[in-house]
């Protein structure tokens, strides 16, 4: 694909986002709905920009109390251990299982940050009206929609263990409040790639045609 | 609308999105994150309590961010670090208190280590085993904040809430007691030895008892205490008789106190009060003890025999050796009192430095003389009190020295002399 290719706007075509048919709006304000599967034709998703930062900010505020405060703990015979998601990852490595820990830490330290990071660096350049690499921030918006629900792995791994391990009064698990900040990170940043319109990244390729 | 008339116009509207819009309330989720975040933030700040640090001599089984620090067996903080003193002599623990035991970390309050003991009077610590050692605290009673403290190296026998009162008993030697061992009062537990320290002369020991409420109102000024370990058996005419308190008293230690009738006083002692500690029932319930006054006798020729319990006197019984035979104007005046000492005083350690007191059971003034003028199998000696006109110190209110016609001393010069300095001394002395 290269610069050159027209985007469908420019074509003064809008394409369905449900069912990629490409149909020509009602009007310029509104697009009307599409003639095959009835969603709302949109040119951009609405306030997309904004409505992703908001999201994206966020998740940041989220990540901190979701690193700082405990996801678990637990009580075994009587005294109680809490355990952050690094202490977590510490704690595996520390013991030997370096596999499980590099696992954790990707999942839930690395990957949250890295779409936090890249969605950012979406939004910038899509506001710059960056026409660099286009293609690879594509690739980029596409890796972050699809790695985004794994990071839940964490919360789903905490939700097991507090529910399965409940020996009282030998030992038992209690979330802590940490992992609703986490889950509340890993919720936000899914929304705020669904609500980027990867569309963007392709439009300030137009505009500078168009200027030309 | 047309592609090739308006094909240049509707692009551009449509490709620039509404950047200009108001403000959405998308932007409420992160004004709510950041308020709850922030909300989190304050409240872990304000619920902060105070860090703390404790020294400790040796800080056995102590695990930074394990072990807890308890107060009547409540965790109120933990231990989050564990490192050297600057010197490598002792162990410096940084504690954190939670914030609804910040109140209890005072000046005078108390930690040590909790570890499972077993001894022979019981086991404590057990839960320790479970749960790895934890440190214990004691709140004190100062109102002043500290936040540095220095741990005990025992855990106090008696906590501060329990009633009860403490007494000193003064005691020759510790003999089999230890901290903890029980005190009985009719045989009935009543207390326990909470502490114990030489003298600071060195010549004897100091215990501090504690004697839980309600037995500590049967403590009055009269009550004798004595060492109760093992048994105390004794063979007379009447048979063998065997004494012990109880089978724990008897392996590990024990005192016991009463109150001889003649001695009962209405009110209870006061708390503190120093208290003989005596060897033995016998010798704590006879009667004379009560009034007994010291005397200083000097002799004018050999005591041989007399030791330091001669009972033969009937008056009372040699107690101490004491440092006179260094007094020159003693030896100058009695040439014969070191001979004397040497002679009689067997048991003192250095017979060239040795003098000694004789304790005279004195049921009243007027039997003094009597007592004093009595044969002993040791030769004839009168006594002489420090100050015949009154001296409200060693009450010796009869003057008796002043027929005797000797020189006669006050207790202050007594004092001054440096042979008797503790005790109320009356120096007896015999002229040639």
């Amino acid at each position: 694909m290269t610069a050159t290719a027209q985007t469908a706007a420019e074509a003064g075509l809008v394409s369905c986002e449900t069912c990629a048919l490409l149909s020509r709006p009602v009007e310029a304000a509104e697009p009307g709905h599409c003639r095959r599967c009835g969603a709302k034709l949109e040119w951009r998703r609405h306030h997309s920009i904004q409505y992703t930062w908001a999201l994206v900010v966020a998740a940041a505020i989220c990540y901190i109390p979701a690193n700082i405060l405990p996801v678990l703990n637990t009580t075994t015979l009587g005294s109680t251990d809490s355990d952050t998601i690094m202490g977590g990852v510490a704690l595996l490595y520390t013991t030997g299982s370096w596999p499980l820990a590099l696992i954790v830490l990707i999942a839930s330290v690395m990957v949250p940050l890295g779409k936090l990071i890249a969605l950012s660096y979406l939004l910038i350049s899509v506001q710059r009206g960056s026409i660099q690499s286009n293609r690879d921030r594509t690739r980029l918006y596409r890796l972050v929609e699809i790695i985004g629900r794994w990071s839940m792995l964490d919360v789903f791994v905490d939700t097991f263990t507090v529910a399965l391990i409940q020996l009282q009064p030998l030992m038992s698990v209690e979330p802590g409040p940490g992992v609703l900040f986490f889950a509340a990170v890993v919720v936000l940043t899914m929304i705020a790639a669904e609500s980027f319109d990867p569309r963007l990244i392709w439009d300030s390729e137009a505009i500078r045609r168009f200027d030309d | 609308m047309t592609e090739d008339t308006d094909r240049l116009d509707v692009p551009r509207a449509t490709v620039v999105p509404r950047r200009r819009a108001r403000i959405s309330v998308v932007w409420l989720i992160p004004i709510l994150a950041a308020v709850v975040a922030l909300g989190i933030a304050v409240q872990r700040i304000l619920s902060e309590g105070p860090t703390i640090t404790i020294v400790f001599k040796l800080a056995q089984g102590v695990e930074a961010g394990k072990t807890v620090i308890k107060y009547k067996d409540v965790s109120i903080g933990r231990v989050t670090a564990v490192r050297l003193s600057d010197d490598y002599a002792k162990v410096e623990l940084t504690a954190k208190i939670d914030k609804s035991a910040a109140g209890l970390i005072v000046e005078d309050a108390k930690f040590w280590v909790v570890e499972p003991r077993i001894t022979l009077s019981g086991v404590s610590g057990l839960g320790t085993l479970l749960s790895g050692n934890y440190i214990g605290f004691e709140v004190g009673k100062s109102t002043k904040k500290e936040r540095r403290f220095t741990a005990l190296e025992v855990a106090p026998v008696i906590t501060s809430g329990q009633p009860g009162r403490q007494f000193v008993l003064k005691a020759a030697d510790l003999g089999s007691l230890g901290v903890g061992s029980p005190i009985y009062y009719r045989r009935l537990q009543a207390g326990q030895v909470i502490a114990y320290d030489l003298t600071s002369d060195g010549k004897g020991v100091d215990l501090k008892i504690f004697v839980n409420a309600p037995y500590d109102r049967y403590v009055n000024p009269g009550t004798r205490f004595w060492n109760a370990s093992g048994l105390d058996v004794s063979v007379g005419a009447g048979g063998v008789e065997v004494r012990t308190e109880s089978l724990v008293a008897m392996i590990a230690g024990g005192i016991a106190f009463d109150t001889p009738p003649f001695a009962a006083r209405p009110e209870p002692a006061a708390a503190n009060v120093p208290f003989t500690l005596y060897g033995d029932r016998t010798t704590a319930m006879k009667q004379p003890e009560s009034i007994a006054t010291r005397y200083v006798l000097f002799f004018n020729e050999s005591l041989r025999g007399i030791t330091t319990d001669d009972r033969s006197l009937r008056v009372g019984a040699l107690t101490t050796m004491e440092e006179l035979a260094a007094d020159p104007t003693v030896v100058q005046r009695f040439p014969f009192v070191r001979e004397a000492l040497l002679a009689g005083a067997s048991t003192a350690a250095d017979p060239t430095r040795a003098s000694f007191d004789a304790e005279l059971d004195s049921p009243a003034d007027g039997q003094r003389q009597t007592d004093g003028q009595r044969q002993t199998p040791s030769g004839k000696w009168t006594l002489d009190p420090c100050d015949a006109a009154g001296c409200s110190r060693c009450s010796c209110r009869s003057g008796l020295g002043a027929a005797a016609g000797q020189r006669r001393r006050t207790c202050d010069q007594v004092e001054q002399s440096g042979r008797l300095a503790d005790q109320r001394p009356v120096p007896v002395q015999l002229g040639p």
